[in-house]
Parts: structure tokens; C-alpha cells; sequence
């Protein structure tokens, strides 16, 4: 199956390529199908999804229906010459004209025999569209695994001359993880930068012209074969200085690179597997889970018990590797499978909630629900998350507050019905996500745990307040999140026990990294991205491109982040939410048809006659138990 | 009237009499042809259903797009082919019907001829070749279409 979500990528000129090939290398390979106004859009109705078997069996029906209509014109054609045998022109000479002119126009070139040579034709393109599909795919797989491993195994060297250092203390497993996973990808990103940037650039840029001989491929997987020498060269000429913080650059170099930081960040569970060592997990830790599926964000609003769900490729076996259920809904899984497995084993140990650090949430009415102007847009859905992102009323104190907002907003169309906008709120705190420096639930700590997809305060503080709110079961809910609002977001939709409590309708987010979660197809998201927005490619994959789930990318224009004279360049500067807020107006305007039927869906949710609407804020605060 | 002459004209209605079986039978194998072209259009009909199912639902894309307005032309053509068809069993009844008319013709104008026979014998010699020319033309109008059935009787 190729969908158009398989790769995050750019590739120049793909945006003009039309035809099955066009249609592969612009939507799977370059950023998405062009959307006009510098959109990008993968997946959603108008998405690129194409099965090589289903495609096949199509030609082959039609190469049936082909032959059949053959032979029925061959058929017809006997019958009717066979009458010119009785001698019935001779008597009807007219009628036997009007025989030869019906016969003619049924049977002829113009008629089914022309029909079946033209099933024949579209037979044999639609067949060889499949296949090239399907060989289209496998290079492009074969090409992402070979940068993908060419990084692991140079990041993986690259961690083990630090871990070799004498002088690096290790102390506990997730500081490990954390410190030494991330110096070592940042020391990847910034010394094998070049290295790792033309050679996905040469291997996108060859898919995307269509290039891909068998020299090229050649030539590119001798490229990702060598490419671990040559970053081991650069290790050993760092030995001393690799570990040294690098962070700031590093900010840049990803907004930079955001196509090459996503497969430094898939690359990471397997370089942290293979240079890690540690314990797989085990009986005596708790229940083995065979299948591995992620545990469920829903708990109920409090800790409580942990049900199945929620990943992309759930299910699958562990292939001999352990994983454990641990309480509060964490898991361990080691070696990790993906990114949400090592996610969730830094989350085990490493931050608050979960197995080793649980705490409660502590959820209150900041105020009544007070009467609000129904949302007219994408734009406007998405504006309604700007007081948390930048401080502001509705987050008194700002980001750094100890509480984090939900806004909780109940909309009556002119029938009656009801329906729910719920926003959730951004990284609200910076601080450790295993100190207790903060209360607030929206911390970096959920962040991870969001991405371990386990089980987090934000997720609890939003069901808790979505119940205070008198969201019933059965009423639709729209959940808007940027950042790790979205992620929250995402996860409480891909939450199958919470499904059975709220309605989950349809998801808006914006600059998160949400590609690992597996949504069911009754639920519309639209998924806003930012080419120079590093943040969303931390999930180490594109967003699936399911009939249901549409991405729009958009490159920023020039000078959008450039800092202002005299500042310095601000590697975030594309996660920004005005930037967003802009895309969301360009969703707006937009005639692609995915987001057509993004703004459809959306339309219950927004401003109509006789539509009135009510808001009320609930604020979150994290308190430690035991 | 002529002995010579009476016996041309019952020469050629008995001519006339196998040329009628064959004229029927052609109209039986007419309308057995038609009814063989209605079980085809029925049959091309059937595919148009097939085709219809061939249209790779999951992909989607603009080349999915263009595969299926052509998917959609090869529907409307093979829909066109079965009423072609429809057509073309409704031109076989017709010439069938046609065949019959022109032998029902036939039948009639020997008829006539024998009863102009019979009248000339009645009415006497004087009136016979008057007669005689009213069947001749008669059978020759009758067989214009059909020569070389009526081509021996003169």
C-alpha cells in the first residue's frame, strides 16, 4: 500500500508532476499534493492512497470484461451474418440495411468491439500503474531504511564513544536516555549534518525527478553503506568535546533539517536498543503483554485501569522482546520498537505520572461558562488556543503558570443539538519533566509520556474537565490542540475507552508530532505542519495519510523566520502559533479537496444562524501521591 | 385464353409456393437471431456492472481520478453497446417483419393471379388477355424484390 504519508520530504519541482509516477513522487515523497498558497496537503479526501494488489485485480477485472465484450461482439457478428445466409436480404433489402447499419454501430469499432479493445488498454495502464506504485514504494522504502540505518549505526558509535568516556557518570537509566540519546542525536545533527543532509537530499531529490535507475539506487545505497565511516571519522576527531551542550545550535540546525531530524529521531529507538544494553522487560516487573499495544490515556479522571489501543502498528509481535504493564498505565519495552517505545520507557523513569512518580490532577472552574461568538473557521478553532500559547486572560501568569488551561465550549445549533469545541492547552512550563520545579500537568514530562502514548496528567485533566463541563456520551466533540495540545488531543482520540465515554468527532492540531498514533477512520483530523517547525517531526515519522486524516505542510515563506535586525535567529521561530494561525486561514480559503471536507466536517462545530455558543475555563493542577 | 398462357400462370403460383417457405423460414431465423442479440446486449449489460466494480476504490489520487473518469467513459460506451445491441434485435424483428410482408405479398399476388386465371376462363377467351397482362403485372410487382425466386416463372 502506498499512501501519502510514507515519507516527510521536499523535493524540488515535485509540486508540477502529474500521473500515477507525479502523484507518488509529490504526495509520498515531496511534502504533499500542491493546495495552492504554499499548502502542502497529504491524506484526507482528496488524499494519495494506492494499493498495488487492489489495483491489480481492478485491471484484471477489466482485462475480463474486455475479452468478454470480445467475444460478445465476435458472437453477435456470427449470428447476424449467418441470417445474410437465408436470403432475406433479397426479400427485404431495406431491413436488411438497417440490419447491417444496427450490426455496424453495436458491434464495431465504434461499438464493442471498440469497448473491449479500449478495457484492454486502460487494463494494461491501470496494471502497470499498480506495479509502478509498488516498485516506486519498495525504492522509497529501501532508500529512508538505508539513511535510516546510516544514521542509527553512526549515532550508535557515536553514543559509544561517549558512554566509553571515563569521566561519564551514569546514574540513573533515564538520565542516560535522556542525556545521552539526545547529546549523541544532537552531536549527529550538528557534525553529520552535511553528510546525512546531502544524502537524503541526493536520495529524495533523485526520487522526486524521477531518477531512480538501478545506478542510482546503487549509488545511493553505497552512500548510506558508507556513510557510519564517515561519521565514526568525525566522532573520533570530536572524542573530546561531543558531549559539550550544543542545544541552541542544534534548535537551528533542526528547523533547519526538520526532513532530517524526523529520521534522526526514528533512527533513535534502535541506536538507544543497540547502545543501551539494559534490561528487557521481565515477569517479575508485571504482566508481559504479547501484543504490545499501548496502554489507554483514560483513567477515568483519576489513575484506574489501563485498556488497549491507540499506536500505529498495534498488536504486532514483539519479536521476542519484553514488554511490561506497569502501573498508571506506563510500559516498558526494551529494546524499543519506535519512537513511542522509547518514549515510554524514558517516561517510566524519567518523569512525573506513571509508574514511579504518579500524581494526581486537581481540576477546577476557573469561572461560569460565560456566552462566546460561535468559531467561524480553522482560524478561528485554532485561534481560541492563543491565550495559552503566549499567556494572556485565559492563562493568567502566562506559560509558566503552575495550572494548566482547557477550554471547554458547548455549542447549540438552531435544532438544539449539541455539540463541544475543546482546546487543550500547549507546553505550558520548561521545567524538568522529572522535577517537581512545577504543578503544571502541561509539562515537558507529558510531553514524552504524549509521544510514549501512556497515559499523562494533560489527558486526565482534559476528561476531567470535559465532564465537568456536562459533556454527555453521544454529543460530538471537536478537540483542538497546538503543540502538545495536539498531541494530548490526538491521544485522547485514538483513546478506544475513552471513545465509549465522549464522542470523539473530529481533531485539529497544529505543530505536533502526532505521526505515531493510529486514529479509527471515523475520526476527521486535520494536521497543520510547518516545513521550518522542528517540533512536528519529533514523532520520527509523517502523519498517516488515511481518508480521514489530512496534513497540510506548508513552507513558510522567506523571511517569515528570520529574526528581527539585530536578534538572534530563534530555531523555533517556526512553531510560532501566528504562523500557524496563518496557515489555518490559508486551510480556509483553500478549494483542495481534503480540506474541503475538513471544513465540512468542521461546519456543525462553527458559526451559523441560530447557532449560539458558551465557553467555560478549567484549570489543571498536578498534585504527587504516595 | 391460351392453353400456353393459362399454364405460365399456374407455372409460377406453384413457383411461388416453396419461395414462401424459404421467405419464412428466413423470418424464423430473423427473429431467433434477434432473440440471440438480446441475450448478448443482456450479457454486455452484466459487464457494465463488472466495470463499474473495477474502480480500485481505495486508490485515490489524480491519477485515480483520470482512471476513473475513463473508467466512467467505458461505462457509458459499454452502456451505449448494450442499447446498440437493443437496436440491432429490433432491426432483425424488423427486416423478420419485412421478410414476412414481402412473402405475405407474395402470397397475395398469386393468389390474385390465380383468381384473374379463373376469371378469364370465366369472363371468356375476349377478356383472357387482358387478364393475363393485370396477373403478370400484378406477380411482376409482387416479385421485384425477390428476382431470382420469380426469375424462372417467365
Amino acid at each position: 500500500m502506498v499512501s501519502s504519508g510514507a515519507g516527510r520530504g521536499v523535493g524540488p519541482g515535485a509540486g508540477g508532476a502529474t500521473g500515477p509516477g507525479g502523484d507518488l513522487l509529490t504526495e509520498v515523497l515531496g511534502p504533499g499534493r500542491s493546495a495552492g498558497g504554499g499548502l502542502a496537503v497529504r491524506g484526507g479526501a482528496g488524499g494519495l492512497v494506492a494499493d498495488g494488489r487492489e489495483m491489480g485485480a481492478a485491471a484484471d477485472a477489466l482485462r475480463r470484461v474486455g475479452l468478454s465484450l470480445g467475444e460478445r461482439a465476435a458472437e453477435v457478428g456470427l449470428v447476424v451474418a449467418r441470417t445474410g445466409l437465408t436470403g432475406a436480404p433479397a426479400l427485404d433489402p431495406a431491413g436488411a440495411a438497417a440490419v447491417a447499419r444496427a450490426l455496424a454501430a453495436a458491434v464495431g469499432a465504434g461499438g464493442a468491439a471498440g469497448t473491449a479493445a479500449a478495457c484492454g488498454e486502460l487494463a494494461a495502464r491501470l496494471a502497470l500503474a499498480g506495479a509502478a506504485y509498488e516498485e516506486a514504494e519498495r525504492v522509497a522504502q529501501r532508500v529512508v531504511a538505508g539513511v535510516r540505518d546510516g544514521v542509527a549505526r553512526a549515532a550508535g558509535g557515536a553514543l559509544g564513544a561517549l558512554v566509553r568516556r571515563p569521566e561519564v557518570v551514569l546514574p540513573a537509566g533515564a538520565v542516560v536516555l535522556v542525556a545521552v540519546s539526545g547529546a549523541s542525536l544532537t552531536w549527529v545533527v550538528v557534525r553529520g549534518g552535511g553528510l546525512l543532509g546531502d544524502l537524503g537530499d541526493r536520495a529524495v531529490g533523485a526520487l522526486a525527478d524521477g531518477r531512480v535507475d538501478a545506478a542510482e539506487r546503487t549509488a545511493l545505497v553505497a552512500g548510506t553503506t558508507d556513510l557510519p565511516g564517515e561519521l565514526e571519522v568525525l566522532a573520533r576527531a570530536d572524542a573530546g568535546g561531543a558531549a559539550r551542550a550544543l542545544a541552541a545550535e542544534a534548535s537551528l540546525l533542526a528547523a533547519q533539517h526538520p526532513q532530517l531530524l524526523q529520521h534522526v529521531v526514528a533512527a533513535a529507538p534502535a541506536l538507544a536498543g543497540a547502545a543501551l544494553p539494559l534490561r528487557a522487560g521481565g515477569t517479575d516487573r508485571g504482566a508481559v503483554w504479547a501484543g504490545g499495544d499501548r496502554g489507554a490515556v483514560w483513567t477515568g479522571g483519576d489513575r484506574g485501569a489501563v485498556s488497549s489501543g491507540g499506536r500505529r502498528g498495534g498488536g504486532a509481535s514483539t519479536g521476542g522482546r519484553g514488554a511490561v504493564a506497569l502501573p498508571g498505565g506506563d510500559r516498558w519495552a526494551w529494546p524499543p520498537r519506535d519512537v513511542a517505545d522509547l518514549a515510554a520507557a524514558v517516561a517510566v523513569v524519567g518523569t512525573q505520572d506513571g509508574a514511579l512518580r504518579p500524581t494526581r490532577v486537581d481540576v477546577r472552574a476557573a469561572g461560569p461558562a460565560v456566552p462566546v461568538a460561535p468559531a467561524r473557521g480553522t482560524a478561528d478553532l485554532l485561534a481560541r488556543a492563543r491565550p495559552m500559547a503566549g499567556g494572556g486572560a485565559l492563562s493568567p501568569g502566562g506559560r509558566a503558570t503552575s495550572r494548566a488551561p482547557v477550554h471547554v465550549e458547548r455549542v447549540v445549533d438552531a435544532a438544539g443539538a449539541r455539540r463541544w469545541v475543546v482546546v487543550l492547552p500547549p507546553t505550558q512550563t520548561t521545567a524538568a519533566p522529572w522535577a517537581r520545579a512545577t504543578t503544571n500537568p502541561a509539562d515537558l514530562g507529558t510531553d514524552v509520556r504524549a509521544v510514549g502514548q501512556v497515559p499523562t496528567a494533560a489527558t486526565r485533566a482534559a476528561v476531567t474537565a470535559m465532564q465537568r463541563a456536562g459533556v454527555r456520551p453521544g454529543e460530538p466533540v471537536l478537540l483542538v490542540g497546538y503543540s502538545q495540545g495536539g498531541l494530548t488531543a490526538v491521544q485522547l482520540a485514538a483513546d478506544p475507552a475513552l471513545r465509549e465515554r465522549v464522542t470523539v468527532d473530529a481533531v485539529l492540531t497544529a505543530g505536533a508530532p502526532v505521526g505515531g498514533f493510529d486514529l479509527p477512520p471515523d475520526v476527521a483530523v486535520l494536521s497543520l505542519e510547518h516545513e521550518e517547525d522542528w517540533i512536528a517531526s519529533l514523532d520520527g515519522g509523517a502523519n498517516p495519510a488515511t481518508p480521514a486524516w489530512s496534513t497540510v505542510v506548508r513552507d513558510l515563506p522567506p523571511g517569515a523566520t528570520a529574526p528581527a535586525p539585530g536578534e538572534a535567529p530563534d530555531g523555533m521561530a517556526g512553531h510560532g502559533l501566528d504562523h500557524y494561525g496563518e496557515t489555518a486561514d490559508l486551510v480556509d480559503a483553500s478549494d483542495d479537496a481534503s480540506l474541503v471536507a475538513w471544513r465540512e466536517r468542521a461546519a456543525p462545530y462553527l458559526a451559523a444562524e441560530g447557532t449560539t455558543a458558551s465557553a467555560q475555563l478549567f484549570l489543571a493542577e498536578r498534585r504527587p501521591v504516595g | 385464353m391460351t392453353v400456353g398462357t393459362g399454364a405460365g400462370v399456374e407455372g409460377l403460383v406453384r413457383a411461388v409456393a416453396p419461395a414462401l417457405a424459404a421467405a419464412t423460414a428466413a423470418a424464423a431465423a430473423l427473429r431467433a437471431a434477434a432473440s440471440r442479440v438480446d441475450g448478448e446486449a443482456a450479457a454486455v449489460r452484466a459487464e457494465v456492472g463488472r466495470l463499474r466494480a473495477a474502480d480500485a476504490g481505495g486508490w485515490r489520487s489524480r491519477a485515480a481520478l483520470a482512471y476513473r473518469a475513463r473508467l466512467g467513459d467505458l461505462v457509458a460506451r459499454a452502456s451505449r453497446d448494450a442499447g446498440a445491441l437493443d437496436d440491432l434485435a429490433a432491426a432483425l424483428r424488423g427486416h423478420a417483419a419485412g421478410v414476412e410482408g414481402r412473402a405475405e405479398a407474395l402470397r397475395a399476388a398469386a393468389a390474385g393471379a390465380a383468381e384473374l386465371v379463373v376469371r378469364a376462363v370465366e369472363e371468356g377467351d375476349d377478356l383472357a388477355p387482358r387478364l393475363l397482362a393485370r396477373a403478370e403485372a400484378v406477380l411482376a410487382d409482387a416479385s421485384r424484390s425477390a428476382p431470382s425466386w420469380t426469375a424462372a416463372r417467365w
